[in-house]
């Protein structure tokens, strides 16, 4: 017999974004959160976690 | 519309685009939202607690910038970033993969701009590849690394 784990379907459950739900204005990230984000675009960080994923599937390498 | 990778994408996404994008509408295929999703895809207990470089990137987050980015990576502004639909374009990056040695994220870009007519702008070299840009010259795309 599976067991459920409940725990692991809400977290899921949880995760889908429902834009109709969203209260209006779109929220604004932290100066440091967005300097981050931007930072870790062009310096090589973002780069090698996406050619981590492209190399363990090949369909989303590139 | 300027079509972008995933290295253009974020900066813009949080309101830091590239200087040279920065008065343009641009354009995220689907499954290029899809897998900068997973690289900033933020841990949780359980046996879904991957310990690995993905899960670090969001983690110098805080909880509340967290859940902002992926409400941007959903759903961002029309006005800043679209995610492209992909349905439209599967029978042209079928073909363009049955073309090229390209992979499935490469040739839904490639769809993406022959169908809508649409320049590309990536914001690494790393996106483009020697077939990416035989199939860019080949089929007269307007394609262009631009610098940070």
């Amino acid at each position: 017999m599976v067991r459920v784990d409940r725990d692991l379907r809400d977290w899921l459950r949880g995760l889908a974004v429902q834009p109709e739900k969203r209260n209006g204005e779109r929220g604004k990230l932290s100066r440091e959160g967005a300097e981050y984000l931007e930072r870790i675009a062009t310096d090589g960080t973002l780069k090698a976690a996406l050619e981590e994923i492209g190399a363990t599937e090949p369909d989303l390498s590139g | 519309m300027i079509l972008v990778d995933e290295y253009a994408a974020l900066p813009a996404l949080v309101d830091m685009p590239p200087a040279t994008l920065a008065d343009e509408s641009l354009a995220l295929t689907y499954s290029r939202a899809y897998r900068l999703t997973r690289a900033l895809l933020d841990p949780r207990p359980g046996r879904l607690e991957i310990r690995g470089r993905f899960t670090r990137l969001a983690e110098a987050l805080t909880a509340t910038d967290r859940q902002l980015l992926h409400e941007r990576l959903a759903d961002p502004d029309p006005a800043v970033l679209t995610i492209v639909d992909p349905r439209s374009l599967i029978r042209t990056a079928a073909a363009i993969q049955n073309t090229y040695a390209v992979s499935l994220l490469q040739a839904e870009t490639l769809a993406a701009a022959v169908t809508h007519d649409w320049a590309i702008r990536f914001g690494d070299h790393g996106s483009l590849s020697a077939p990416v840009r035989q199939a860019a010259d080949e089929l007269r795309l307007d394609l262009a690394v631009i610098e940070p």
